[in-house]
């Protein structure tokens, strides 16, 4: 064996060691209680207790990282991720650097950036995107036409990604097909779309790449069927496209980031000086261009990801490669200007200006610590029994700062006392999945905020609690950021519908509210209701926001066939809600401007029969379209009530109409 | 040549120096600030230099300086460009998140960084295609 092959042999070792030893020695500490640690620690507990994987282990983000910790299959893949796809990144500096010195002070420059910022398993997960860029840019390198047989190949490898970590497996399909699509474009032979072989080959490319996923898809497809779950994981494919539908938030306010300025910056810069030489200075492509366009894209798509919540510092190692690329066009051109000890000087200065003044920040959030008492114990069982004892250990360690927490006590102490002989269940409203794992009880298929967005994922919660008849409901009417300060009442109404027709609150701590199973109590009515200024201000404060100008600016063709009830001013509405009650659940209020006016909201009150009143509000609607509000999804008409007045202050100059429609359209 | 050679090494010595002692006073004042920012342009001195020598220096700052005109006037009018896009459906699955509650277009944010990652391209096309012309006419 060489000795450069050696010294790869020796760097793989070394990082598998280190990676096996970080794996198998430290726990993930999450310091803080937020929503996404509470996720993390209720993924662990409930592969720790072999429960089948939820939805969004399901999708999008794959077995591998569910299961990593409990199987020794998927520990094995998990560890041998850092070392190889640190290897593809070596080799492919040693394609692209001449200087042997520079190539070694890249790479470890990379692989400590690695640890300072990104972490092992944030690498592990994104890096596959670099591992796959480099392997498709030695094939595309070497061929103008890429074989059959590596097409299938490439299938299998992505198949196989595809069926372990699902999200990144998607995003590496599209690389490939980017790739296999655009090519003549890159390599300047734009002639070849114009010829039917190029379409031919494009064709068996696309065919032998897919009998490639499907192969390797196939272990996947048993693996489901075993556990019983291929229908569910079949069916709920169909609801993918929901997620950018419920998780779309606002790209432009993490672009103030400084992980999101030097990704852009760096992407910009590269994408100035390869479209510079390749369209100015007709230079080839070489096999730096493709890395270079492959990491573009895999940032552009990693960037789309950033829905809920930005993923800017997750990426930074990509945008690391970039720039240090960048450094090594400028070095390439003084090579011949000045000595190489000042070369090294300036590269060295370059990294120095990124680890220390450019501020990115560390995604290790959580604490890594190595556990002593666990390197004793490998000594006593085999692989499987450590991992579960190494699991639990670190699960508990997490757990008891939940345990020390005075609300999270409290709540416990509250559930268990009523708990008699028989034990209680809860339901958690969607952001605090911790409470499952504290009291150990196993939660609804749909059990996070986002992903119980959609009318059916409400449904199929309401079915499970009554089928359950779960006895407690906690409520935290703190979390309003998690949700992206979309309230309950918009984003889940159907449920809260359901809560608030079977529950009352009975006992409140800190920011949290415990309701009890009563079917006939009125919520609203309830002394402990209408005691709490915080609760009243949840559910009696309403604000539509754009819904209102939304429906009626998509929607307004459906009301053509509605009954009218009334219209005319707010007088004329409230003449005749004197007279005639209405107290149905399909009742609409149709504002309609009669002027444009600087105007931003409609505020409105509406009181009941029974005296409750609750003050809406909405964004203005334009002369050229109505506001139609669904007075049902209004959280004081969950239960049927009498309108008995509507009332504003700034609405004189509108005009409205109370219809009644059963289109199921509207929302 | 010789000379030149090394009347440049010197420089970019005394450059690297400077770079230094630069850096080593920000060791002291490690935060974020105007000071890092000037350190980041100092740093990419070298860049300016490459780019002098680059053909068509003209070419190449007219380039630089459309990107540069065409990104101020895409960050400062997004709110504008953003109107032109009509706000979320609510579709049959009465999903209700931000976008749709807040009005938030789904397709702006695409439109936006596609914008800005293909904005050196087609500036550079049209500008090469502009010189091409330039120097048919002339000839």
């Amino acid at each position: 064996m060489g000795k450069g092959k050696g010294f790869l042999v020796l760097i793989f070792l070394l990082l598998l060691i280190y990676s096996i030893y970080n794996f198998l020695f430290s726990c993930k500490f999450f310091p803080r209680n937020t929503f996404d640690s509470q996720l993390l620690l209720f993924w662990d507990y409930t592969a720790l207790h072999n429960l089948i994987p939820n939805k969004d282990i399901l999708y999008p983000y794959g077995i591998l990282f569910y299961y990593k910790n409990v199987s020794i299959i998927f520990s094995f893949i998990y560890v041998l991720l850092f070392p190889t796809l640190a290897i593809l990144t070596l080799l492919t500096f040693k394609k692209i650097i001449k200087n042997k010195i520079l190539i070694y002070l890249t790479f470890f420059s990379f692989i400590f950036f690695i640890l300072k910022y990104t972490g092992i398993e944030v690498f592990n997960r994104y890096g596959i995107l670099l591992g796959i860029s480099v392997l498709l840019s030695f094939v595309y390198n070497k061929y103008l036409y890429v074989p059959r047989s590596y097409s299938f190949l490439f299938g299998c490898l992505i198949g196989f990604v595809l069926s372990i970590v699902t999200d990144i497996g998607l995003y590496i399909l599209s690389l490939f097909l980017f790739f296999s699509f655009f090519i003549p474009i890159f390599n300047n032979r734009i002639n070849t779309l114009k010829t039917s072989k190029y379409y031919i080959h494009l064709a068996f490319t696309v065919i032998f790449f897919l009998i490639g996923i499907l192969t390797v898809l196939l272990p996947i497809v048993l693996f489901y069927m075993k556990l019983e779950n291929l229908s569910t994981y079949v069916e709920h494919s169909k609801y993918l496209f929901d997620f950018q539908l419920y998780s779309k938030t606002p790209f432009l306010p993490s672009l103030r980031s400084t992980e999101n300025i030097f990704n852009f910056v760096v992407i910009i810069f590269t994408v100035f000086v390869l479209s510079y030489k390749r369209i100015i200075l007709k230079e080839k492509t070489t096999f730096i261009t493709y890395i270079q366009i492959s990491i573009i894209v895999s940032l552009f798509l990693l960037l789309q990801k950033s829905v809920i919540r930005s993923i800017d510092i997750q990426i930074t190692f990509l945008a690391f490669i970039l720039y240090m690329f960048l450094f090594l066009e400028i070095i390439t051109f003084l090579k011949d200007r000045i000595n190489t000890f000042l070369l090294y000087a300036y590269y060295l200065l370059a990294l120095f200006i990124l680890f220390s003044i450019m501020g990115l920040r560390s995604f290790n959030t959580t604490s890594i610590y190595f556990y002593k008492p666990l390197e004793l114990s490998m000594l006593k069982g085999n692989i499987q029994s450590f991992l579960t004892h190494k699991q639990t250990i670190c699960l508990s360690q997490n757990l008891d700062k939940y345990k020390d927490n005075k609300t999270y006590q409290n709540i416990l102490m509250f559930i268990n006392r009523n708990a008699q002989d028989k034990k209680l269940l809860i339901f958690d409203y969607l952001t605090d999945p911790i409470f499952y794992v504290l009291l150990n009880q196993k939660s609804p298929f749909y059990f996070e905020v986002f992903g119980s967005s959609p009318i059916y994922a409400q449904h199929q919660i309401v079915d499970e609690l009554n089928k359950r008849n779960t006895d407690f409901v906690i409520l935290n009417i703190n979390m309003l950021r998690v949700k992206d300060n979309v309230p309950d009442y918009m984003r889940t109404y159907f449920l809260l519908k359901y809560i608030t027709t079977s529950f009352v609150p009975v006992r409140k701590i800190g920011n949290y509210y415990i309701l009890m199973r009563h079917r006939s109590k009125d919520f609203f009515e309830s002394d402990f209701f209408k005691n709490d200024v915080d609760l009243q201000k949840y559910f009696l404060d309403i604000d539509l926001k754009l819904i209102p100008q939304s429906e009626g600016l998509y929607k307004s063709k459906y009301l053509s066939g509605s009954e009218v009830l009334v219209s005319g001013s707010l007088d004329a509405i409230n003449q005749y809600l004197a007279k005639q009650e209405i107290s149905e659940n399909d009742v609409f209020l149709v504002v309609n401007s009669k002027e444009d006016t600087d105007k931003k909201s409609h505020f409105f009150t509406l009181e009941t029969g029974d005296y409750l009143k609750t003050t809406v509000s909405f964004s203005a609607c334009s002369k050229k379209n109505v506001c139609i509000v669904n007075l049902s999804r209004i959280p004081i008409f969950y239960k049927m009530r009498k309108i008995k007045r509507i009332y504003s202050e700034g609405a004189l100059e509108d005009s409205f109409q109370l219809i009644r429609s059963k289109n199921k359209i509207f929302w | 040549m010789i000379k030149k050679f090394s009347n440049f090494q010197f420089f970019f010595q005394a450059y690297l120096v400077i770079y230094f002692l630069l850096s080593l006073i920000f060791l002291f004042n490690s935060r974020w600030s105007i000071y890092s920012f000037f350190l980041i342009s100092y740093s990419l001195l070298p860049v300016i230099f490459v780019l002098s020598k680059s053909k068509r220096v003209i070419l190449l700052l007219a380039t630089i300086c459309t990107l540069c005109i065409s990104y101020a006037i895409t960050l400062t009018s997004s709110k504008v460009i953003r109107s032109f896009f009509l706000p979320p459906k609510i579709l049959e699955g009465k999903i209700i998140g931000f976008a749709q509650y807040y009005g938030y277009p789904f397709l702006f944010d695409y439109f936006f960084v596609f914008e800005i990652i293909f904005i050196p391209i087609i500036v550079i096309i049209l500008f090469s295609s502009i010189s091409k012309k330039y120097v048919k006419k002339n000839l």
